[in-house]
Parts: structure tokens; sequence; C-alpha cells
């Protein structure tokens, strides 16, 4: 689940998180750096000076868009092509350094793919910049490097906005962008030495483009944040439930990967699996913690809870697919389940999954409710695990029960 | 020299447009978008509590409109609106029965007083709503500490009075606790959005 960075997380070279005074320093030399150099007429060092500031001012997570700072380093690279190299390599360590998270490996490999844009970039526009076709040869290159920054474009709207059964989309984006990245900077780079103005179509796009993907990281995380506080209703009204549905979640996204769900997908999963039982908050205590067996009225007003909850997460999410995940949580394969009694075609995986895992939390039950309200005996887990087996097929995706149990091998449940 | 043109027009624009996006746009949309994921907890409450269905909605409308008629800055708006539809979010801690008033005894009377701090407790979590978080507790508390809790407590007042005793008898409950139940500034934006028959 990808989290927006949050201010002051920063490392500076391999130290200690400085938070903002780090990075003000580095800030701060980067645009007094590009002042003096732009006083000074020297446009090579300008660009440098923004290019730094471009990369350090905001923090990132997602390797494309360390690209930020590529239009101005491709620029820089034909005025003061060294400059430009040593530059690129240095921000690279720092992202390198600097990543909070395992990405620092990916942060490595773009600094290298910057580094031999630049180098590439610099050696083809010296040789170009010779000819008579200069300027036309330039101009032919801008129009492909305005195409693949489109292309990229299209990608990323189509990968943000699609339905998660769709995973090619999500690819997409990803796929050769590396690439398309080192072409767009190549060919950006080349098109501003030849008109230099083109710089003035470069960076504004670049800073729009990296706003827009700043907000969609803070939308994202919001959200993430948002389902886990609204599980936290239960905190006060059914505080077992809450508990419950936090370990759902957390082998939900493990049974997740050992279907080979992609990471937003999975993501998505343990989302849902977070809030499948939210649809409780609208039941009465009294019966979720009656020791006896419950009457049939009583049973009707619990199997509510799953389209409950459906209501409750499309009150603002109406067309997030975890809505009908929620829903479709107490559904059989057998067709006998409720609340729509869906034919095992039509039964979400994602569902499926929550419904296997549910189930064995339930059976062995947990220590989180203190009172040990229950009117049937805990079951040890290799019974639960049996128990998973024998209905397999009518209640439980027989697959999916396969996937679980090798997490429950692996210890992770 | 035209494309030098586009360009610098090209450029100023888009710069201007990241610019205005940053500092104004894209923070009012996110405090929209805060207010649409506030939904899903005003559904939950309704959902617990059947005598609370549709309030969330009525106050954030009601307040959205006499914001306006107040001049409240737009962030401020936007803020009391959030507020408005997580303001009874701590009905989540309030037992079943005391909800459908099988227990009305002092001790239950005084875990639904506890509503609006649990609320605010609860609302703290929720993310981009910290500073609602306040207004929600004061709102029942000390309403006259801040204009943003004043004017959610006289909307709450009116939402309630039209769902017990009907529109007009709620416009004169707050017009006889103009100045001291009230605030005087909150009451005169909210009559001035609603007439006696409870149309905005």
């Amino acid at each position: 689940m990808y989290t927006a960075p949050l201010s002051g997380e920063t490392r500076l070279f391999g130290e200690a998180r400085r938070g903002w005074s780090a990075r003000l320093g580095v800030l701060g030399v980067a645009l007094g750096s590009a002042a003096m150099a732009a006083w000074n007429g020297h446009a090579g060092v300008t660009l440098l000076g923004l290019a730094v500031f471009a990369d350090v001012a905001r923090p990132h997570r997602l390797p494309g868009w360390q690209a930020r700072s590529l239009p101005f380093l491709a620029a820089a690279a034909f005025d003061a092509p060294l400059a430009a190299i040593v530059t690129s390599a240095g921000l690279a360590a720092y992202r390198g350094s600097g990543a909070p998270d395992n990405r620092g490996i990916e942060s490595a490999k773009w600094g290298v793919i910057e580094v031999a844009a630049l180098v590439l970039g610099s050696l083809a526009a010296r040789t170009l910049v010779e000819e008579r076709a200069a300027r036309a040869a330039a101009a032919y290159i801008l129009v492909a490097s305005v195409l693949l920054a489109l292309m990229t474009l299209w990608s990323w709207v189509r990968a943000r906005t699609d339905l998660f059964e769709t995973r090619a989309c999500v690819a997409e984006f990803g796929r050769y962008l590396p690439l398309k990245v080192a072409i767009a900077a190549i060919a950006g780079g080349a098109a501003t030495y030849a008109e230099p103005v083109v710089l003035l179509l470069l960076l504004p796009g670049a800073l729009l483009l990296a706003g827009l993907h700043d907000r969609d990281e803070t939308r994202r995380s919001e959200r993430a944040a948002m389902l886990q506080a609204l599980g936290g209703i239960l905190r006060y009204a059914h505080p077992y439930t809450l508990a419950h549905m936090r370990r759902v979640s957390m082998i939900a996204d493990r049974v997740g990967a050992e279907l080979k769900m992609g990471p937003r997908h999975r993501a998505k999963l343990a989302e849902a699996a977070l809030l499948h039982d939210i649809g409780k908050v609208a039941v009465d205590e009294r019966i979720l913690e009656k020791p006896s067996r419950l009457t049939d009225d009583e049973y009707i007003a619990v199997q509510r809870h799953s389209e409950m909850g459906a209501a409750i997460v499309a009150a603002s999410l109406p067309k997030d697919p975890i809505v009908r995940w929620i829903r479709s949580h107490h559904e059989r394969m057998d067709g006998t389940g409720y609340p729509d009694r869906l034919p095992s075609a039509r039964i979400p995986v994602e569902s499926r999954v929550i419904s296997v895992i549910d189930a064995y939390d339930a059976m062995t039950g947990s220590n989180d409710d203190p009172l040990g309200r229950r009117y049937q005996p805990r079951v040890a887990p290799s019974q639960a695990r049996l128990e998973l087996r024998r209905h397999a097929g009518t209640q439980f995706d027989p697959q999916v029960v396969a996937a679980f149990e090798r997490v429950l091998e692996e210890g992770h449940a | 020299m035209i494309w030098e043109t586009v360009a610098l027009a090209f450029g100023i624009g888009t710069g201007a447009a990241w610019l205005l996006g940053q500092r104004v746009l894209w923070p009012l949309g996110h405090w929209r978008e805060r207010a649409v994921t506030a939904r899903s907890f005003a559904r939950a409450i309704e959902l617990r509590a059947p005598q609370r269905q549709g309030a969330a909605e009525e106050r954030a409308r009601l307040v959205a409109m006499a914001s306006d008629r107040a001049g409240l800055r737009p962030s401020s708006a936007a803020r009391l609106q959030l507020a408005a539809i997580l303001a009874d979010v701590g009905y989540a801690a309030v037992p079943f029965d005391v909800l459908l008033g099988d227990a009305e005894g002092r001790a239950e009377t005084a875990v639904v007083a506890r509503h609006p701090e649990i609320g605010s407790a609860m609302v703290q979590l929720v993310p981009g709503a910290e500073s609602v978080a306040e207004v929600v507790r004061l709102n029942a508390i000390d309403p006259a500490a801040a204009q943003e809790a004043a004017m959610l407590a006289v909307a709450s007042a009116y939402v309630q009075g039209v769902r017990l005793e009907g529109a007009e008898v709620a416009c004169e409950r707050l017009r006889g606790g103009c100045g001291t139940l009230y605030d005087e500034a909150a009451v005169r934006s909210i009559l001035a959005v609603v007439d006696v028959r409870g149309r905005t």
C-alpha cells in the first residue's frame, strides 16, 4: 500500500533522519547556486541548480517521478556535460541513501539510467549541432519526445482509473518506462539546445505533472488511512471484531501473494478484508455477544452485516470494487450463501479469500475477547484446516483453501 | 518570434496553472474529497442509530449555505462541512440498548452526553480531519470558543428541533436563545437560509 511521504521524512547521504533541516540546507544551496549562475548568465549551472531543487523539494517514492529533474539535467548537459553527470550521480546517491524503504536499489538504478541518458544526449547533440539539419532534427526529436510523454501520461491515466480486474493497465504504466523517460530526456535536451525557448515548454509541464502526481499520492494515502480509521469505529462498539478484521487483513495480503495478485491488487484486498465486518457496527452487540445459539430473527440480523458493510463503504467509495467484495464475503461456492445466493462463477475471488480466512479465524478464535463469549468451542488450528478442506468446493474455493494452507505452512498466519 | 511567443505563453500559462493548483484548487479539492470520504462514517452511524438518519447530510447542507452567508473563508467552510458530517460519529460508542431507549438511567444518559468527546477522539484518526476534531468537541461543550463550533451547534440544534418539534418551533427556540444559548451571528446566518416551513 503506497503512502504519501510525510513532511520531514528524508535522509541525507546515509545519515540518520534530519527532517526539514537537511532538506532546507540542500534547497538553499540549490536555489542560491541557480540564482547566482542565472545572474552571471551561465545557463548550465542555473539549470543544474533547478534540477537539484526539483528533485529534493518534494520527497518521492515511485521511481518514475524521479524524472522530474531530468529535463533540467538534460538541458544542462549541453552547456556543462561533466557537471550534469556529476550532479546526476549525486542525486542518485542522495535518493539511494535517503529512500526510507527498500526503494534504495530502485533509486540507484534510476540514477544509472539518468547518467546514461545524459551522456548519450550530450554526445548526440554535440554531433548534431555542427550539421545544417540540426534544427530540423531537433524539431523532429521534440515531436517524438512529446509523443512519448503523452503515451506515458495516457498509460498513467488508464492505470489510475481502471479497475483492478484489468491488470494489464496497471502494468502498462511501468512497461518500458525507463526507456521512454530516457528517450524523452535526450530528445528534450537536444531540442532545448537547438531552441532554448523549448525549456519554457519542458519546465512548467514537468512541474505540473509532478504536482498532479503528488496530489494523487496524497489522495491515495488519505484514502488508505481513512479506511483504517473507518474500521476503528468498531473499537468502541465491538473491539474484538476490530482485532479480528485486522488479523484477516494481514493474512489476506499473504494469500493474495500466493494467488499471484499484483501489489496494488493485494493492497485493495487487504483494505476489503480490513472492513469486511464493518457492518457489525449496526448489529446489536447483545446479539453478537450472546453466548447461546441465536434465534432465527437474531441470525437474520447478523447476516445483514455484509450488505450493511457494503452500504457503509459505498457511501464514500460507490464505484470501488471493495464494496462488492465486502458484500459477497459470506457467499458460498454452492450458491447457498448470503446475501445474494450468488453462483460460484459470480463470487469475486477476493470475497472467496476473505471467506476462508474469516472462517478459519472464527474457528480458531483469539485471546482478544477476554470474556470468551462464544457458543461454539474454539478448535485447534489443525482441526480448523481439516474443516476448511472438508468444505472446499461447497462453501469455500478449493484453490483459495490451498493457497491459504500454503500461507499457514510458511508461518505467515 | 512566433514560436518563442507561443512557448513563453505556454510556459507562463502552465506555470500559473501549477501555482493555482498547488495553492488554491487542490487544497479545496482535498477538503471536498474528505467530506465525501467522511460520508461512510455518517452512514455507519445512521445504520446503528436509525433515528439519526439523514441528520448529517441536513447539517452539512445547512452549514454550507450558512457559511456562504456568513462570509466564512472557503477553507473554514469546508472544515465546518466536514465537522457537520462527522459530528455524530461518537454514537458508535453508545450501547445499543441506550440508543434504542431501552435503558434510560443516569449512567446511560451520561454515556450519551459523552458522545461528542468520543466522537472528537475518533475524528482525530480520520486523515486530514484532525483540525475538525476540535470543532466536533466544542460544538457540544463550548460552542462559543470557535466560530465554526458555534455555527455547527446552531445547525445541530435546528436539525434536531425540526425533527422533534417542527420547523416553526425550532426557529423560535433559536431566536429565543440568540445571544445566550447560541451565538448571535451563527443564529442570524442559519435563520437567513431557512424559513418557518423548514425549507432552505
